[in-house]
């Protein structure tokens, strides 16, 4: 017994290295080399159709970056893009989930129905919404004409309305992720507190204001992290609906106008370390909040 | 009980308003698509196609390389879940059951990595990808996807095995099973609905993923489904009965997908919602 302990807890180490060797092996061959190099190259002159000027730029990629009007242009809508769009998914997604918590009949039609969007490519999603904002042939301005409520058309992919337009579109995609986060959380709490809360007399705004609101916070924190990296980083509903026209290119979408239509692999990656250390700091500033919510409650 | 009798219907008028805000637009996909090409170009629109026809849906399988395209993106997902999940489930087996040393670093390497933003690694990969002359092929798809589906592959199975009872693998080895025999005979098979949950999500994100594969494509016949899709408006003069009849068709398996994954892991069951707790903290 006393020898076959230590043999047992060797070999249990020795399988644990076999088990995990393969995915770290692969994570590090494939993860580590695309990171590393993306930070090197953002300290060069490296553009692909020049490539015999390829050469050590220090930080002037950085510097052209500052003083790039597209650049800030675009850091500017990218941010009016998240905030407006994250704002009104918590919004839809926590009235959606407040009405969808103990649903009885039709839970899996319900379910169903609000998955649907989110499962959805969000290209698909894209096309599927640029054939309702059409202005030849467009659902919304059909039934808005039909209604009275505009004399024309309207271009709603045109200038001034594209980016509400993207907003919309990505709205509907994403608000059934938040609500399927926060209906997570309505569940997890447990429902004497809502009865204490009733014997002591409390409404139902109160109920909502003193159990449910505190309770959810967590939740409600884990939806905004998520959705503003994303958010943050959106690329494909844009390029689809807009392709960046009109004011409405966001940094991903001139990223990749640098890296791919430019080829200028040097300046472009400048950009996307700028763009990994903007949604890193985010991120880094909304888990603080997230421990924040967690100790208050 | 008495605020929910109170509101019941109101509560209930909402609940539909929600579901089908969630399903007008693929109605308006439906109609468009079984319209004639000629019916499409109308203001006011017909809010149902007079008459039905299929001609949007005959063209999308006989024109062009949408057929092959499904089975890109079908070759693509499913290559990339196996693969994953044969990286994932030994390595979460590992971290939820055995002695590890730097557990910690191993986790936030893998978190690292789901951090990272996508853009960032499509360039460098592209160089890597080119140089091994892989650009157009499925391995330039299948290992990227992979690289980004592991970390959450790794976190939903190293909660799952964990939530298993130690006593079925002490059986096993009383039984005479080596620990690797207890985790392929044992662990991995009563594992099911877990791996299920985990190749659910991996097979949509690599069937619905954009960015790589308009990258890492170079002809049309390479092309996965949503970038066939992205692309279909620039090749011919706007064919919108097509471009809506093939939105329709790749819609399909996403939906079965779905309803499968209802069976299995209902949205807003305890393991997606403890799986983004762990892994925003």
């Amino acid at each position: 017994m006393s020898r076959a302990a230590p043999t047992k807890r060797r070999r249990e180490s020795r399988l644990a290295v076999w088990l995990l060797a393969p995915s770290l092996a692969f994570v590090a061959l494939l993860g580590a080399f695309p990171v590393l190099s993306q930070f090197v190259l953002s300290f060069t002159h490296y553009n692909m159709k020049f490539a015999d000027e390829r050469g050590f730029a220090g930080l002037e990629n950085f510097a052209r970056l500052a003083a790039d009007a597209t650049f800030l242009q675009d850091f500017w809508q990218t941010i009016y893009f998240t905030v407006i769009s994250v704002g009104f998914e918590l919004a839809f997604g926590l009235a959606a989930a407040l009405v969808l918590n103990r649903i009885g009949r039709g839970r899996a039609a319900m379910n169903t129905s609000i998955v649907l969007p989110w499962a959805l490519p969000t290209v698909v999603a894209a096309t599927m919404w640029s054939l309702i904002l059409n202005d030849r042939m467009g659902l919304l301005n059909s039934v808005l004409v039909k209604l009275g409520a505009i004399d024309a058309p309207v271009v709603w992919l045109g200038p001034g309305l594209a980016m509400g337009s993207i907003i919309l579109a990505d709205v509907w995609k994403t608000t059934p992720f938040v609500a399927i986060i926060l209906l997570a959380g309505l569940k997890s709490i447990p429902d004497q507190y809502y009865e204490a809360a009733s014997l002591d007399g409390a409404g139902r705004w109160h109920q909502f204001r003193f159990v449910t609101v505190p309770l959810l916070r967590p939740f409600i924190a884990i939806a905004l992290l998520f959705r503003t990296m994303d958010a943050f980083r959106v690329f494909d509903i844009v390029w689809v609906l807009t392709g960046g026209a009109t004011k409405t290119e966001t940094l991903s979408v001139y990223i990749y106008r640098m890296l791919f239509r430019y080829s200028d692999l040097g300046y472009g990656s400048a950009m996307t370390v700028a763009l990994f250390l903007i949604v890193f700091l985010i991120s880094l500033g909304l888990l603080k909040l997230l421990k924040a919510s967690r100790e208050t409650v | 009980m008495k605020r929910m009798r109170l509101s019941s219907t109101g509560l209930w008028i909402t609940r539909l308003a929600i579901a089908a805000a969630c399903l007008i637009p693929f109605y308006w996909l439906l109609n468009i698509s079984l319209s004639a090409p000629s019916a499409i170009y109308k203001m006011p629109a017909d809010y149902w196609p007079r008459p039905p026809v299929i001609q949007n849906f005959r063209a999308v399988f006989e024109t062009g390389q949408f057929p092959r395209n499904i089975l890109n993106s079908f070759i693509v997902a499913s290559l990339t879940t196996l693969l994953t999940l044969a990286l994932a489930s030994p390595a979460a087996y590992a971290l939820a059951r055995l002695k590890v040393r730097r557990k910690e670093l191993i986790m936030a390497v893998f978190l690292g990595i789901a951090i990272f933003p996508a853009i960032g690694m499509i360039g460098p990969l592209y160089v890597a990808m080119a140089r091994l002359s892989l650009i157009g092929r499925y391995p330039a798809l299948v290992l990227p996807y992979t690289l980004m589906s592991l970390p959450l592959a790794v976190w939903i199975l190293t909660h799952y095995f964990s939530t298993l009872p130690k006593s079925l693998e002490d059986a096993a080895l009383v039984d005479g099973c080596t620990p690797a025999q207890a985790f392929l005979r044992v662990i991995l098979p009563v594992s099911a609905p877990g791996l299920f949950t985990s190749a659910a999500l991996i097979f949509i994100f690599a069937w619905n993923e954009f960015l790589f594969a308009l990258i890492m494509t170079s002809t049309p016949e390479s092309r996965t489904v949503p970038v066939a899709l992205a692309l279909f408006a620039g090749l011919h003069e706007l064919p919108w009965g097509t471009i809506a009849a093939a939105t329709i068709v790749s819609i399909a398996p996403v939906l079965l997908l779905v309803a499968l994954f209802q069976r299995v892991a209902p949205p807003g069951s305890a393991s997606t919602l403890h799986g983004a707790m762990k892994w925003a903290s």
